[in-house]
C-alpha cells in the first residue's frame, strides 16, 4: 500500500517559527474548505466563521505538538471537529438505532436486485441536483453528514477521518454506507423518477 | 479443496457503498471486480456511487463563499498572537 503524502519538513519548521507569510499562505489555502464544512453541518454563517476563527487560533497554540504525522490540513480538520463537537453535544449522536432496512429492501432472499438501482444521473438535469442534495443532506445525521462531506467533498483519507472523529475503520464503512443509501433513497423519493 | 464463498449483488453492493472493497485480500477484490464485469446493477451502483461525490464536490463549490475577507480577519487576528 502506498504510504499517505507525508508533510513538507521545511513548512513544518517555517510554521514551527511562527513565519508570518507561511501562516497567512496556510490560512489562504484552508479557510475555504474548513468553512465549507462547518456550514454543510448546519452551522449559520456567522457559527462558521468563528469556528474556523477558532480553528487557527487552537492550531497557533498546538503547533508545537504537531509532529508531522498527519497532514496539515488533517490537523486542522482534526481541530474543526473538536470544536463543532463541543458546540453541538449531538454531534455524538450514536447510530445504533438505525437500522439497514432501505438497503435490505433492495435485495431478494438471494441476495440478488429486487430492482435495479435508479439511474439518477439521468433523472436530474445538473442544476436542480444541487438542491435536491442538499436537501436531502439534510436529512442524515449530523455523523453521517460530516463523513459524508469529509470524504467525498474534502476527499479526506479514510485513515484520517477515523483518527479524527475517533472512530473505526468499521464504524466508517457503516456511517458512509448509510449515508449513502440514504442520500440515494432521497434523492429518489424527491420526484424525478 | 477450500470452499470459494461465492458474493451475490447484495454483499458486493455492501463493500462498494461501506469503501470496504479496498481493505479485501486480492481473490476478494478479484471476485468484485469479475461480478461488476457481469452484473450492471451493481456497475450501475458504482456509477451512482461516484456520480453522488462528484454532485456533491460541484454543489459545495457552487455554494456562497465566505464573507470574503475571513481569511483577512484571521491572519490579522493570528498576527496579534504571534
Amino acid at each position: 500500500m502506498a504510504n499517505p503524502p507525508q508533510p513538507d519538513i521545511s513548512l513544518l519548521a517555517r510554521l514551527r517559527e511562527r513565519d508570518p507569510a507561511t501562516l497567512a499562505a496556510t490560512v489562504q489555502e484552508h479557510t475555504r474548505p474548513l468553512y465549507r464544512t462547518a456550514r454543510g453541518l448546519g452551522f449559520s454563517d456567522q457559527e462558521a466563521e468563528d469556528l474556523v476563527q477558532d480553528v487557527f487560533i487552537v492550531f497557533l497554540q498546538t503547533l508545537d505538538r504537531f509532529e508531522g504525522r498527519s497532514q496539515v490540513r488533517t490537523w486542522l480538520f482534526g481541530i474543526l471537529h473538536h470544536k463543532m463537537r463541543d458546540r453541538r453535544r449531538a454531534l455524538q449522536r450514536e447510530e445504533t438505532v438505525d437500522s439497514f432496512e432501505e438497503f435490505d429492501s433492495c435485495f431478494d432472499r438471494q441476495g440478488h436486485w429486487v430492482t435495479a438501482p435508479e439511474d439518477l444521473e439521468r433523472l436530474f438535469a445538473s442544476r436542480e441536483i444541487g438542491t435536491a442534495l442538499e436537501e436531502c443532506l439534510g436529512t442524515l445525521t449530523l455523523q453521517q453528514r460530516e463523513v459524508f462531506l469529509l470524504r467525498e467533498v474534502e476527499e479526506l483519507d479514510t485513515k484520517d477521518i477515523c483518527n479524527n472523529l475517533q472512530i473505526t475503520n468499521t464504524h466508517l464503512g457503516v456511517l458512509i454506507h448509510r449515508a449513502r443509501v440514504r442520500l440515494r433513497e432521497c434523492l429518489k423519493g424527491k420526484g424525478w423518477r | 479443496m477450500a470452499l470459494i464463498h461465492v458474493m451475490h449483488c447484495r454483499e458486493i453492493a455492501k463493500l462498494i457503498e461501506s469503501d470496504e472493497v479496498k481493505e479485501l485480500n486480492f481473490a476478494d477484490r478479484q471476485q468484485v471486480r469479475v461480478h461488476l464485469w457481469v452484473c450492471w446493477h451493481c456497475r450501475r451502483l458504482v456509477r451512482q456511487i461516484l456520480w453522488l461525490g462528484q454532485m456533491a464536490r460541484q454543489s459545495a463549490s457552487r455554494k456562497r463563499d465566505t464573507s470574503g475577507d475571513l481569511e483577512a480577519r484571521i491572519i490579522r487576528n493570528l498576527s496579534g498572537q504571534v
